[in-house]
C-alpha cells in the first residue's frame, strides 16, 4: 500500500537549533498513528511540517508517492491534510455554527439554517455543543470539540490532532475515540499527539516515539507497553518515579493558611467549606463541573463570590474578599491557571519578560521600580531553578515546548513569593519527563513550608502528590481524606455519589 | 464612608456583610467517633473538673470533690468513687500542683490545701470575682494562674455570658504566700482554660474561639490558635509534650446569626428558659422543647452524625506551640458531649464529659495522624 505521506531525512531548525533532525516517517491511509515524546522532542514541529505550517530545512516529503511541497496550511488542506491545533484557532466572537462553516459561506447565509445544519452535523459526531453559542463563552473542552468538528467537516484524508483529549471530559473522550475509529473505517488517516500513554495504547494502530528531535522507534501498538514507551521517551524507566503508588507518609500539617466557609457562587460553587494548611500539598479532585477551579479562582480573586450569603474566606485568619487578583497576590496567594496559553503568559514576550511581570505584580512601586538588570537576573535565576530548556532567557515563550511554557508560568507565579500556591492542572499537556520535574518542585514547595493546592483530574497524580485529598462534587467539597487512607476507588466514589 | 453605607444598608435589609459562617471541621479536626468508642470508666452526672494530685485522681461534681479509684472489676479499667467531701458551694475549678491543690469555690474564693492535710486556707483576693473562676494552673509552687470567665455572670451561667456578648473576663496571677492577686490580662471574652508552658501562658478565650499566648506578666499577647469552629475550654498538659485541649461546645451558623441580632437575642433572653435558647449547650436531645432543626437532623428516624447540633464532644491534641495535631470526637449522634476537663493518669487520658455525665478514657496517647 502506498503511504499517504512519507518523510525522508526531514530536518527543521530554528535559529540554528534543530527542532527535528533527519526524520523518516510515514503515515498509511486509514491508520491511527500516535506520536509520543517528551515536551521539546519535536512532535509538534513534525506535525506542523506535515500540515504545511513549517517548511522543512532539508529532506524530502512524498504525498501519495510523489514529491510534494506544502507551502501553507491552506495548501495542505486543499490536499486533504487538516490539523487540529492544541491552541484552538476558532474565532471567539462568532458562533459555533459560523466557525464550523467558516470559509464555506454562500452568498446569502441564513443563520437559522446554518444552526440547524451545524446541529445535525454535531449530533452525528455525538458532540453536544450548542451551535448558536458564541465560542468565547465555551469551555476549553467544548472548543476542542468544535475544532475537531471543523477538521472533520473539511473532508480531510489525514487529520492531525495535537493533544486532542487533554481538555475533554471522560465522556467526550469516549465519543472522540469512537469518532476516530469511525473516521478510520472511512479510510481517513489520523495522527494524534498525546501525553496520555494509555490512550495511545488503547486507540492507535502504530506508535512513533520521538526523543531529542529524532524518531526513536516506530512500531505496532500491540508491541508496546507503558514501560517500553516511557523508556523510549526518556531513555530511562520512569515508572517507579512517577505514580509509583507506593504507600507514603503525609507531611505534618502546619498552621491553617486558608479557611473557606460556606462559599457560594451561583450554581457553580454551592456552600463549600474546607481548609488548607501550610507545609502540605492539598489535592483537590473532582469531575468536570465539580466547581474546583471556580472555588479556587474565588479564593485568588479571579472570580467573585455571591455578594449576599456568599460565605467567608479567611486567609491567615483574616477575612478577605478580593475583587481582583492583585490584592490576593500582594497578600501571598497565587493561582496558576489550567489554561496557560490564554491566561498563563504573554506568548510573544520573552521568558525574562514574563517572569519580570510576575515580579512586578507583587507590589509594584513606581517610586522604586525594579531595575531591568535586577529583573533579568531574577528571571535567569528562576529559569535555572526550574530547568527551563531554552536558548536563553530572551527566547519568546511561544517558541518553547508545552512543558517549558508551564515552567515559565510556574516561575512567573513563584517569583511573587507566595504563601499559598494554587496549581490548576499543573501537568496538563506536559510530557512525562517534565511531570517528574514539576512534581519534585511542588514537593519542594510544600517542604519549604508553603501551602500548596493542586487541582487535578488525574487520580494517580492526586494520589502521588497530595498529603491530604479533598474531593469536590457538584460545587462543594464533600470528602476529605489522608493520602495514607485514600484509594482510587474511594476517591472516585466520593466524586460520583 | 462607603463601608459605613454598605453596613447601614446591610443592617437595614438584614444582610450580614461579614457572614455568620463557621470554619469547617477538617484537617486536624476531621470528624471521627473516637470518643464514642472510648471505654466509659464512670457514669457521673455533672462531672466537671479532673485533676491528678500525686497518685490520686480527683473530680468535682457540684459542691463535692470525689477521689476516684480503680475498680477491681474484670478488666480493672473502671473507676469508682472512693472518697467524697463537700465544699459547701459549687466548685467551679480545680488545679493540682506538686504539693498543693487549689479549689475555686463559687462566691467564696480559692481554697489552697496541702497534700498532708496540714494546711487549708481560703484566699479571697479583693478585686477577683470568685463567682466565675473557670480554670486554674500552677505556674510554680507558689504562683497560681487564674482565669476568671466573667465578672458579670457566674460560671454556671456561661450561656448568658455568651448570649449577652460579654467580654468581661480576666487572667490573674496569685502569689499564694503573700495572697496578692495581680491582673495580667483583662477584657477577655470568657477565658475558660489556662496553662503555663516554659515562659508562656496559654489562655483559651472561648467566645472569640481562640487560644491566646502571653507572657506571665500579660505581655506579648498573640493568637496561638484561632478561628476555631468550637468553643475552647480547659487545657491539660500531655506527658509526651504539648497539650490536650477540651472543646466544650460547637459553634453553629444559626447561633452566629443570632449573636448578630441584638433585638432578637434580647427578647429571647428575657422570655425563654436558658435551656431552650438558640445557643450552644453541653448536651442536647433531653427535651422536645429544644430549638432543634428536626427535619435537618434525622433521616429515617436516625440522627445524622453531621446534622446541626448545639452540643458535641471534642478533645484536641496540640503540640507545644498549640498547633492542633489530631482530635477525638463525639458527633451529633454520639453520647460523650460537653467535654469540660481532661487529665492524664495511669498512661491514659481521662475525659470528663459534663454534658453526658461520664468519664471516658483515651489510651492512644502517642501518634500524629488525625
Amino acid at each position: 500500500m502506498t503511504p499517504l505521506i512519507q518523510l525522508r531525512g526531514v530536518s527543521k531548525d530554528f535559529r540554528g537549533v534543530l527542532a527535528i533532525s533527519d526524520v523518516d516517517f510515514e503515515i498509511r491511509p486509514g491508520e491511527i498513528h500516535a506520536i509520543l515524546g517528551e515536551n521539546g522532542a519535536g512532535k509538534s514541529t513534525l506535525m506542523k511540517v506535515l500540515a504545511g505550517v513549517y517548511q522543512p530545512s532539508s529532506g524530502e516529503m512524498l504525498l501519495d508517492g510523489r514529491p510534494a511541497t506544502l507551502n501553507s496550511p491552506s495548501d495542505a488542506l486543499d490536499r486533504g491534510i487538516a490539523m487540529v491545533f492544541q491552541e484552538t484557532n476558532l474565532v471567539p466572537s462568532m458562533s459555533v455554527a459560523q466557525n464550523i462553516y467558516l470559509g464555506d459561506e454562500k452568498l446569502f447565509n441564513r443563520l437559522r439554517g446554518l444552526n440547524i445544519q451545524a446541529q445535525r452535523y454535531l449530533l452525528s459526531l455525538n458532540f453536544y455543543v450548542d451551535p448558536s453559542a458564541q465560542v468565547s463563552f465555551l469551555g476549553a473542552g467544548k472548543k476542542q470539540l468544535v475544532e475537531i468538528a471543523r477538521a472533520v467537516h473539511h473532508n480531510a484524508r489525514l487529520i492531525i490532532f495535537d493533544e486532542p483529549t487533554a481538555t475533554l471530559t471522560p465522556e467526550e473522550k469516549f465519543h472522540f475515540f469512537n469518532l476516530a475509529r469511525r473516521l478510520k473505517e472511512e479510510g481517513i488517516a489520523i495522527i494524534f499527539i498525546s501525553h496520555a500513554l494509555e490512550e495511545a495504547l488503547h486507540l492507535a494502530d502504530r506508535i512513533t516515539v520521538m526523543r531529542d528531535a529524532r524518531v526513536v522507534v516506530t512500531d505496532e501498538a500491540s508491541k508496546f507497553d507503558r514501560d517500553r514507551i516511557v523508556q523510549a521517551m526518556v531513555g530511562r524507566s520512569l515508572s517507579s518515579e512517577l505514580y509509583s503508588g507506593q504507600a507514603r507518609v503525609a507531611r505534618p500539617m502546619g498552621r491553617k493558611i486558608l479557611s473557606v466557609e460556606n462559599l457560594s457562587m451561583g450554581n457553580t460553587v454551592r456552600n463549600t467549606s474546607f481548609s488548607v494548611f501550610a507545609g502540605q500539598v492539598t489535592g483537590l479532585f473532582g469531575l468536570v463541573g465539580a466547581g474546583r477551579t471556580e472555588t479556587m479562582k474565588i479564593v485568588a480573586g479571579v472570580l467573585k463570590r455571591d455578594y449576599f450569603h456568599g460565605g467567608t474566606v479567611r486567609f491567615e485568619g483574616r477575612p478577605v474578599r478580593y475583587r481582583t487578583p492583585r490584592p490576593a497576590v500582594r497578600d501571598g496567594i497565587v493561582y496558576v491557571t489550567e489554561d496557560r496559553k490564554i491566561e498563563g503568559f504573554f506568548e510573544t514576550m520573552t521568558i525574562a519578560g514574563n517572569i519580570q511581570l510576575g515580579h512586578l505584580a507583587n507590589g509594584y512601586n513606581p517610586l522604586t521600580p525594579v531595575a531591568p538588570r535586577q529583573g533579568r537576573e531574577l528571571a535567569i535565576e528562576w529559569t535555572k531553578r526550574l530547568g527551563v530548556k531554552a536558548i536563553d532567557a530572551d527566547a519568546r515563550v511561544i517558541e518553547l515546548s508545552g512543558g517549558n511554557q508551564q515552567k515559565v508560568v510556574l516561575a512567573k507565579a513563584l517569583v511573587q513569593k507566595p504563601k499559598l500556591v494554587i496549581l490548576d492542572e499543573p501537568t496538563r499537556g506536559v510530557d512525562v519527563g517534565t511531570i517528574v520535574e514539576i512534581h519534585n518542585f511542588i514537593n519542594e514547595l510544600a517542604e519549604s513550608g508553603m501551602a500548596v493546592v493542586v487541582i487535578s483530574s488525574y487520580l494517580p497524580e492526586i494520589m502521588t502528590l497530595s498529603d491530604r485529598i479533598l474531593v469536590a462534587r457538584q460545587g462543594r467539597v464533600v470528602e476529605e481524606m489522608d493520602v495514607t487512607e485514600a484509594t482510587e476507588s474511594r476517591i472516585m466514589y466520593a466524586a460520583v455519589h | 464612608m462607603i463601608g459605613a453605607i454598605k453596613q447601614a444598608w446591610a443592617n437595614f435589609r438584614g444582610f450580614d456583610l461579614t457572614g455568620s459562617t463557621v470554619p469547617p471541621m477538617d484537617g486536624p479536626l476531621r470528624p471521627n467517633a473516637k470518643l464514642d468508642a472510648a471505654p466509659v470508666l464512670l457514669d457521673l452526672a455533672d462531672v466537671d473538673n479532673l485533676a491528678l494530685w500525686g497518685q490520686e485522681v480527683l473530680c468535682s461534681v457540684g459542691c463535692e470533690i470525689h477521689t476516684l479509684a480503680q475498680t477491681a472489676g474484670e478488666d480493672g479499667q473502671g473507676l469508682s468513687i472512693s472518697r467524697s467531701r463537700g465544699m459547701g458551694k459549687p466548685v467551679t475549678s480545680m488545679a493540682a500542683g506538686a504539693d498543693l491543690l487549689a479549689v475555686a469555690v463559687e462566691g467564696e474564693g480559692i481554697r489552697i490545701e496541702s497534700r498532708d492535710g496540714a494546711s487549708s486556707e481560703l484566699i479571697v483576693p479583693e478585686a477577683l470575682d470568685a463567682r466565675c473562676v473557670t480554670a486554674m494552673a500552677f505556674a510554680d509552687r507558689s504562683t497560681l494562674l487564674v482565669a476568671v470567665g466573667s465578672d458579670r455572670n457566674p460560671a454556671r451561667d456561661w450561656k448568658r455570658d455568651l448570649m449577652t456578648r460579654t467580654a468581661a473576663g480576666s487572667v490573674w496571677r496569685i502569689e499564694i504566700g503573700s495572697r496578692t492577686a495581680v491582673p495580667i490580662a483583662s477584657g477577655l471574652a470568657f477565658p475558660s482554660g489556662i496553662i503555663m508552658s516554659k515562659d508562656r501562658v496559654f489562655v483559651s478565650e472561648a467566645w472569640r474561639h481562640r487560644v491566646l499566648s502571653m507572657g506571665i506578666d500579660g505581655s506579648r499577647q498573640q493568637i496561638a490558635l484561632g478561628s476555631l469552629p468550637v468553643y475552647p475550654g480547659r487545657i491539660a498538659p500531655a506527658s509526651e509534650g504539648g497539650f490536650w485541649l477540651a472543646m466544650f461546645a460547637p459553634r453553629n451558623p444559626l447561633v452566629e446569626f443570632v449573636l448578630k441580632e441584638d433585638e432578637y437575642r434580647r427578647r429571647m433572653i428575657e422570655t425563654i428558659d436558658p435551656d431552650y435558647w438558640i445557643a450552644p449547650s453541653l448536651v442536647t436531645g433531653r427535651s422536645f422543647l429544644e430549638p432543634i432543626q428536626g427535619g435537618a437532623r434525622k433521616k429515617l428516624n436516625m440522627l445524622k452524625p453531621w446534622s446541626p447540633t448545639w452540643s458535641t464532644g471534642l478533645v484536641v491534641r496540640c503540640d507545644k506551640d498549640m498547633a492542633m495535631m489530631r482530635n477525638y470526637q463525639s458527633r451529633a449522634d454520639g453520647d460523650v458531649h460537653g467535654v469540660t476537663s481532661l487529665c492524664e493518669a495511669d498512661g491514659r487520658l481521662l475525659v470528663a464529659a459534663k454534658g453526658s455525665g461520664k468519664i471516658v478514657a483515651i489510651h492512644e496517647l502517642a501518634g500524629h495522624i488525625a
